[in-house]
């Protein structure tokens, strides 16, 4: 158990009643996983004030904007990042009144040096630290509020309200993600958000249980309203004897394809949301059908540009870029995700991002014959110097690396590589002098079909 | 900088000639002065045909036993010896700009550049030239605003510790979230409700 020594005084400043009980049977239910994590939402009640007014912009000021004209606060947002923001301020390369000849800022740029995202002046006591699980490629650090997590609940609310469902306020349990992979955070809480409803993170993996039936007798027990989690991960759910079913299913993380989306809304009898969210940003889009993500924050500004930079004409495909997010301690100017999509206007309602794509949504099979998640590549080479890597798996199981780095570190990675999917698997390693100038290196791709598919 | 002043080269010239007597200790130094900065200005402004400061005014001239206000007094000693220059007694409207300066406008550079540099060092000799200029509204004849800002920026001491300090600052905040980032507090955040 990683416990980091702080009180549940300090892990649940705002614990209730409600949410004493909900944390206790979480804790100490027989059937529950090996929690490894322990840890709290600590928020206090200045931050669940600030997350309830967020509430009320995502209910009030969603307000599209018109193809070709910015936002009104695009511009102010901008000038203050300006002013405040070390990284910002550094850049040679501005502009204080023309939007679009802003340099872009990339995935790498935050890597490097996420403490310089953090603006002067914003209170470091209670400042908090995110390792990205690295599902499309490299770990970032995020610097982060302790109320940002809650601050995801009304953009999930809001999209929950789209297919009718509202999270109930003191349920025993509200949200369970669930993850397949080996080696994840395990861990409960609760939401004063949402009235000390608790909140399970679990893994599906067989070693994160005490016995392999404990999964499902403990999730029909949580009897959660909703399931979040990558499709692989989803997919791992239906394969648990649930008796319970869900209100509605999140996916998220990795791209989820039409049949998947089916799939999972036959087996759990309930509607599937497909969220677009990054680590960097938060939520972005969700869809609740196939092809179409509609912007979800009141306060993220979406373009799409060309590959030198510039904006797209309506329609045209190209890179999703974002202004604006959720985390305070990481402000977005014209953040270059990695992802690709058009969009499209409306005349009444949020813009959308159609054909939304790039995120490497991938399962690996190993020499064993195992399918495993491409985040556990990402947690094997975690360790591993290298700039940038991309994984192929072509259809006849062979592995082909590419990367950039030096003789020992590409051996390092090879190891780990043997040492995740068998000694006896076939890896070919290509060192790329040149990495690819994405700012997210579509790190893993695959011509076999995954399970279940 | 909107006016023209004098030649740079001349007052730079008159600046290196400057009597050895104002660089002597100001009085009131711990221990005994040697020079009146207070009774030095305000003869010059009698000079220039200025307003007398009041006696709370003239406080602001005050050196005490630290070794940067015993230079700041020498600045101001020398300065005055530089605005001795003809071409500044014949202006009187430059008298309040000038108790300013010598009030006030010393203070940063005193921090960085010793009196005997001033005179005896040919950058210093024109950094100060030139910052004495500013103060009063003035470049040096034959310069535009732009080259007479270029150059100034090129030798400006205070401006320079001015950007060392925030940089020196930037750099202790960064390293103080770097280490707030790898605490372990930080670390025990609750996760978010949903994978990204």
């Amino acid at each position: 158990m990683n416990d980091f020594g702080l009180s549940d005084d300090e892990l649940f400043p705002l614990l209730d009643e409600a949410g004493a009980a909900n944390l206790r049977r979480l804790r100490e239910h027989p059937h529950a996983p090996r929690y490894n994590w322990r840890t709290g939402e600590r928020v206090t009640s200045a931050g669940l004030a600030n997350v309830r007014t967020y509430a009320e912009r995502v209910a009030s000021q969603r307000t599209p904007w018109e193809a070709g004209r910015l936002p009104p606060w695009v511009m102010p947002f901008v000038a203050t990042c300006r002013r405040d923001v070390p990284f910002y301020r550094a850049r040679e390369t501005w502009s204080d009144d023309d939007f679009h000849a802003l340099p872009l800022t990339r995935r790498d740029d935050i890597r490097r040096r996420p403490w310089s995202f953090v603006p002067d002046g914003h209170p470091l006591d209670g400042l908090i630290t995110y390792t990205t699980s690295g599902t499309t490629g490299t770990r970032l650090q995020i610097p982060a509020t302790a109320e940002l997590p809650n601050r995801y609940l009304p953009l999930l609310e809001h999209a929950l309200s789209t297919v009718g469902v509202r999270l109930e306020r003191g349920r025993r349990v509200s949200i369970v993600h669930a993850c397949a992979q080996r080696g994840t955070v395990v861990l409960c809480s609760i939401s004063s958000y949402l009235g000390g409803a608790g909140f399970v993170k679990v893994n599906l993996d067989p070693s994160d249980w005490n016995d392999p039936a404990d999964a499902a007798r403990f999730l029909d027990d949580c009897d959660a309203q909703v399931y979040t989690g990558d499709p692989f991960a989803l997919s791992r759910l239906t394969e648990i004897p649930l008796r319970t079913r869900p209100a509605a299913i999140v996916s998220a993380g990795t791209s989820l394809s039409g049949g998947m989306r089916e799939r999972l809304s036959n087996h759990f009898n309930c509607p599937v949301i497909d969220l677009y969210s990054l680590n960097e940003s938060g939520p972005v889009a969700f869809s609740i059908a196939d092809g179409n993500h509609e912007i979800l924050p009141p306060d993220v500004y979406v373009e799409i540009v060309d590959e030198a930079g510039r904006p797209c004409a309506p329609g045209a495909r190209g890179e999703i870029v974002l202004t604006g997010g959720l985390n305070p301690c990481l402000p977005l100017v014209r953040y270059a995700t990695g992802d690709f999509a058009s969009i499209t206007h409306n005349t009444n309602g949020m813009p959308r991002l159609t054909g939304l794509q790039g995120r490497g949504a991938i399962s690996f099979r190993t020499a064993r014959g195992e399918w495993i998640n491409s985040v556990d590549v990402t947690t094997a080479l975690s360790h591993v110097p290298l700039p940038y890597v991309s994984l192929h798996q072509s259809a006849d199981s062979a592995l082909t690396l590419h990367t950039c780095g030096d003789e020992d570190a590409v051996s390092s990675a090879e190891s780990a590589l043997r040492a995740l999917f068998g000694e006896s698997q076939s890896i070919t390693t290509v060192a790329d002098t040149q990495p690819s100038r994405s700012s997210k290196p579509i790190a893993y791709s695959t011509d076999l079909a995954p399970p279940n598919s | 900088m909107s006016d023209e002043g004098p030649q740079l080269e001349a007052l730079t010239h008159r600046l290196a000639e400057c009597p050895p007597e104002f660089l002597l200790a100001p009085d009131p130094v711990v221990g005994g002065g040697e020079i009146d900065v207070t009774a030095i200005v305000c003869d010059h402004l009698r000079a220039i045909g200025g307003r007398m400061p009041g006696a709370a005014e003239l406080a602001l001239l005050g050196v005490h036993a630290a070794p940067a206000s015993a230079n700041r007094g020498r600045l101001i000693a020398v300065a005055t010896w530089l605005l001795h220059d003809e071409w500044f007694l014949a202006r009187p409207a430059l008298a309040p700009a000038v108790w300013t300066l010598l009030s006030q406008g010393l203070d940063d550079l005193a921090a960085v550049v010793s009196a005997q540099d001033v005179v005896r060092d040919p950058d210093r000799r024109e950094e100060f030239v030139r910052v004495c200029l500013k103060h009063l509204g003035l470049r040096p004849r034959g310069e535009t605003v732009v080259q007479a800002t270029d150059r100034l920026n090129t030798l400006d001491s205070a401006e320079r510790l001015k950007v060392v300090r925030q940089t020196r600052d930037a750099e202790a905040r960064a390293r103080a979230i770097r280490e707030k980032m790898a605490a372990d507090a930080a670390r025990a955040a609750a996760a978010r409700y949903a994978p990204e």
